[in-house]
């Protein structure tokens, strides 16, 4: 398949609202907008990316996605879609989409949108030149960006195999993150027939514009509502940040400012602050089965089952995982870096969450039937290592095996074990829903 | 004076309102909200709490300020204000509050907020249960709580003076920021009978479920914009926080994570998303002529002329300053123990926004028309020392006395110099908007 731009009207994909987000339905369906409103239908592949160093990127006529002020864009796409400082105001209608940060070639995971999930409210709402958020940091794509697979990957004879059977060539991926450049070149080639696609509705600029009219009040309030919701973690930031800061005082604390930026940094994990990481076990990410099923079948040398991780926040997934060797936190200054190993590490970071969950227990800043008191109450932390050796209070990392369904379906379907040795599993923490572990 | 809260309608505050606040005023106007809705005119002397723990302060029979939740606290006024996490949605309408907590024993510093301001929006329009902002630990002033008086004023006969003259016991401040309690208590006592006070309007519980109908919902939508304004930066932190480690990064500086908190702290108030101090040239945010002269006429023993600093946000009309000796850094009890050379520190701290406003002002980032772009391009970093030894680079505090109209008429006034040996100016940071 090819990326495409439909234009439509509401008549035309009322139905596509409605199966994704029914209080928006109901909001917009109370208006009907008439058929003169233009809404558009974007598709985009595996891979295509929406959103280049802060510039949208649509598909052309071409099925090429190419930015927004590109020539071949005709003028009325232009006008209809070019409106806030990177993307329209929409709602992911199919798959998901992934908001990432690229800085120093670095890679900072900050939003996964799901089916029904708005966009760019943050952008529409927010008057020319009073937010930061134009910055050129921003990159966004279709399906996950964070996504890499358990095994390792690096067997030349495997890649000779993958150019043979479909035509890519591409350098084989050293790090974790380098891994979703190969996925998207075998998803992309024509011999995977892959009908994988992300389908994004846009609000033209004319919706936009009507927001500020009376007739759309109601609809304007349920979108200020809907962003306010969403926005709540970044106001709420003052506070975790200084209970957590009153933890580490309290405590007597003296660590590296690495292991207290980690641990922090888990804590804003399980507050939903950033996504984690998740054992894939469908194809809302990314095409999964095709990805896993041309590495045992075409590119082979699989000592491992071929497990995925994608990125997902804990309130969408059972339990997440933030491993020592792929870090995600927005500092990039030494106090980011591991000084010890990472045995030592995690052993450290399982110390300070103790002390701090019983700090946050104690309620000091009377916070109970808050969401940052669930921290400590509901939400519970495992320590996993391939090899911990005398450290009795970190787990096996392939005892992970035994605690979800989809690493011991791979294991029958695939015919190969799980990957507890993987960089990844190097000092991992799991931060899950009690109840669930 | 002694605080009051008294019940009122829409018909009596409506001038109010409308004097600091014409778009909110037209908003209501609209719906002309008749006398069966309450509204609450509030006066809090200076200091007094307008937020106490985490609620309403409320006077009590004597005038006392105590909790809205506390037992006894008539049953209308509970039904009527208490129905957010924190406090009812309001406006200040005259003078100033201060919104800050305490961090062990620091005070931080959140919001200034002048006339016209709207607060509790966050708290007012968030689903209960949602947001972590409930709890005990902010707290509100009439007036600024972050206020202070450059010169030392520690002499013991002053204070038997101020005895004196006040009947009342004063213990001698250890901290700049203990001064405030000695002003509140001097301007409360009976014997300076000050009228100085923070006006405010509440909006009850009646007015709040109003603007979940449709009829309100066009006021509801403004107030939705103006809190959604309101947090603009701190939705730009993941973009600020991301770009000033990348520039750091990149220029290869390794300076203490402190100096770097304290350079980001800096650029945040350059920002206008934090409080910096200007020297205070009005009675907005206390009743500066009264305190300066009880300490000119009574306490006397000033060595240098009575400079007053306040809370400010940057602005076109005066520069505001940042001192490494009172540390308004959010996180700044993580580094109570960090030592160094003041003089030394100025210079990295220096060295980092130098090298921060390069990057920015290159528009490395494409941050050209963004808030943190445009701090680059407007705003003028000094840095300043009472002592600068042989760093060039840094101001003698002394030369600030003719920059500054307010602090030569002060010397003038009190025929006192002026209070460049502080401790406030044994490395300070004067931000300057173009």
């Amino acid at each position: 398949m090819t990326a495409q731009l439909q234009k439509l009207s509401w008549e035309d994909v009322r139905d596509k609202v409605k199966n994704v987000n029914e209080p928006l339905f109901n909001e917009i369906e109370k208006i009907s907008p008439d058929k003169s409103m233009p809404f558009y239908i974007a598709k985009y592949r595996f891979g295509d990316q929406i959103i280049i160093n802060g510039t949208l990127q649509i598909p052309n006529d071409k099925g090429t996605v190419v930015p927004i002020t590109d020539s071949s864009l005709s003028k009325t796409v232009k006008n209809d879609l070019n409106y806030t400082m990177n993307m329209p105001l929409g709602i992911v209608l199919e798959k998901s989409i992934e908001l990432h940060g690229l800085v120093n070639s670095r890679i900072i995971p900050w939003r996964i949108l799901k089916p029904g999930r708005l966009f760019s409210l943050w952008g529409s709402f927010q008057p020319s030149g009073t937010s930061s958020h134009a910055a050129s940091m921003w990159q966004m794509t279709a399906g996950a960006r964070s996504m890499f697979m358990l095994s390792k990957i690096e067997e030349k004879r495997g890649y000779q195999k993958l150019q043979k059977a479909l035509g890519i060539d591409i350098a084989i991926p050293r790090e974790p993150y380098d891994q979703w450049h190969l996925f998207k070149e075998i998803v992309h080639a024509p011999s995977t027939h892959c009908e994988w696609q992300t389908e994004l509705l846009f609000f033209s600029r004319e919706f936009r514009e009507k927001l500020d009219t009376e007739s759309f009040n109601s609809l304007t309030n349920h979108l200020f509502r809907t962003a306010w919701l969403d926005t709540t973690l970044v106001r709420d930031q003052i506070i975790f940040d200084s209970m957590y800061n009153s933890a580490i005082m309290s405590c007597n604390i003296k660590s590296n400012p690495y292991l207290i930026n980690t641990t922090k940094h888990i804590y804003e994990l399980a507050r939903n602050s950033f996504p984690g990481l998740a054992f894939a076990t469908d194809d809302s990410a990314g095409p999964i089965n095709l990805i896993q099923d041309v590495f045992v079948d075409i590119y082979g040398h699989l000592k491992s089952s071929p497990s995925m991780m994608v990125p997902a926040y804990l309130n969408d997934a059972d339990r997440i995982y933030y491993s020592l060797n792929i870090p995600t936190l927005l500092s990039f200054s030494a106090e980011t870096k591991p000084i010890n190993n990472q045995l030592y590490d995690l052993s450290w970071i399982k110390v300070l969450q103790d002390k701090i969950n019983a700090y946050f227990k104690k309620d000091e800043f009377n916070l109970s039937g808050t969401p940052i008191a669930n921290l400590a109450n509901s939400v519970g932390y495992q320590y996993f290592h391939p090899n911990p050796g005398k450290h009795n209070d970190i787990v096996m990392a392939k005892n992970l095996q035994h605690q979800h369904a989809i690493l011991c379906d791979e294991e029958k379907k695939f015919n190969l074990p799980f990957s507890a040795n993987s960089k990844f599993m190097h000092g991992v923490i799991e931060i899950g829903n009690l109840g669930n572990q | 004076m002694t605080a009051e809260l008294t019940k009122t309608t829409w018909k009596e505050v409506r001038k109010k309102v409308k004097q600091v606040n014409q778009p909110l005023f037209d908003e209501i106007e609209d719906l002309a909200p008749d006398d069966s809705i309450p509204f609450y005119l509030g006066k809090y002397g200076f200091g007094d709490h307008i937020m106490l723990d985490g609620s309403l302060g409320v006077p009590d029979d004597k005038g006392n300020i105590i909790s809205l939740r506390s037992s006894g606290v008539d049953k209308t006024l509970v039904d009527d204000l208490d129905y957010a996490p924190n406090l009812p949605i309001g406006l200040v309408t005259k003078n100033t509050a201060e919104l800050y907590y305490m961090s062990g024993e620091q005070i931080v510093p959140w919001i200034f907020m002048y006339p016209g301001r709207i607060f509790s929006l966050w708290g007012g329009l968030q689903p209960p249960g949602t947001s972590a902002h409930a709890g005990k630990i902010w707290q509100v002033t009439a007036g600024a709580r972050s206020i202070f008086m450059l010169p030392k004023i520690e002499e013991k006969r002053g204070y038997v003076k101020l005895e004196k003259e006040f009947g009342i016991g004063l213990p001698v401040p250890k901290k700049i920021f203990d001064q405030w309690h000695l002003y509140r208590d001097i301007l409360q006592s009976p014997g300076m009978n000050s009228d100085w006070h923070t006006e405010i309007v509440l909006f009850s519980r009646s007015f709040r479920e109003k603007l979940d109908t449709k009829k309100y919902l066009s006021l509801k939508n403004y107030l939705f914009e103006t809190a959604w304004l309101d947090t603009s930066f701190l939705r730009d932190q993941v973009v600020f926080e991301t770009v000033f480690s990348s520039a750091l990064y990149e220029c290869n500086l390794k300076p203490h994570q402190y100096l770097v908190d304290t350079a980001k702290h800096i650029y945040k108030i350059a920002q206008g998303a934090y409080v910096g101090f200007s020297f205070a040239d009005s009675n907005l945010s206390a009743p500066i002529d009264e305190l300066q002269s009880v300490f000119n006429n009574v306490y006397g023993h000033l060595k240098s002329a009575p400079t007053f600093m306040q809370p400010s946000y940057i602005n076109t009309n005066q520069s505001i300053y940042y001192s490494l000796n009172i540390p308004t850094l959010l996180l700044f009890s993580l580094y109570t123990k960090y030592v160094n050379n003041r003089l030394n520190d100025l210079n990295w701290i220096k060295t980092i926004n130098t090298k921060i406003n390069q990057l920015l002002t290159e528009d490395k980032y494409g941050l050209g028309n963004s808030p943190i772009g445009k701090t680059a391009q407007t705003v003028d970093f000094e840095y300043i020392h009472y002592n600068p030894g042989e760093y060039n680079n840094i101001l003698q505090a002394k030369s600030l006395a003719k920059q500054h109209a307010v602090l030569s008429e002060q010397v003038k006034s009190f025929n006192k110099p002026f209070c460049d040996t502080s401790k406030f100016w044994q490395g300070a940071i004067q931000l300057t908007k173009r």
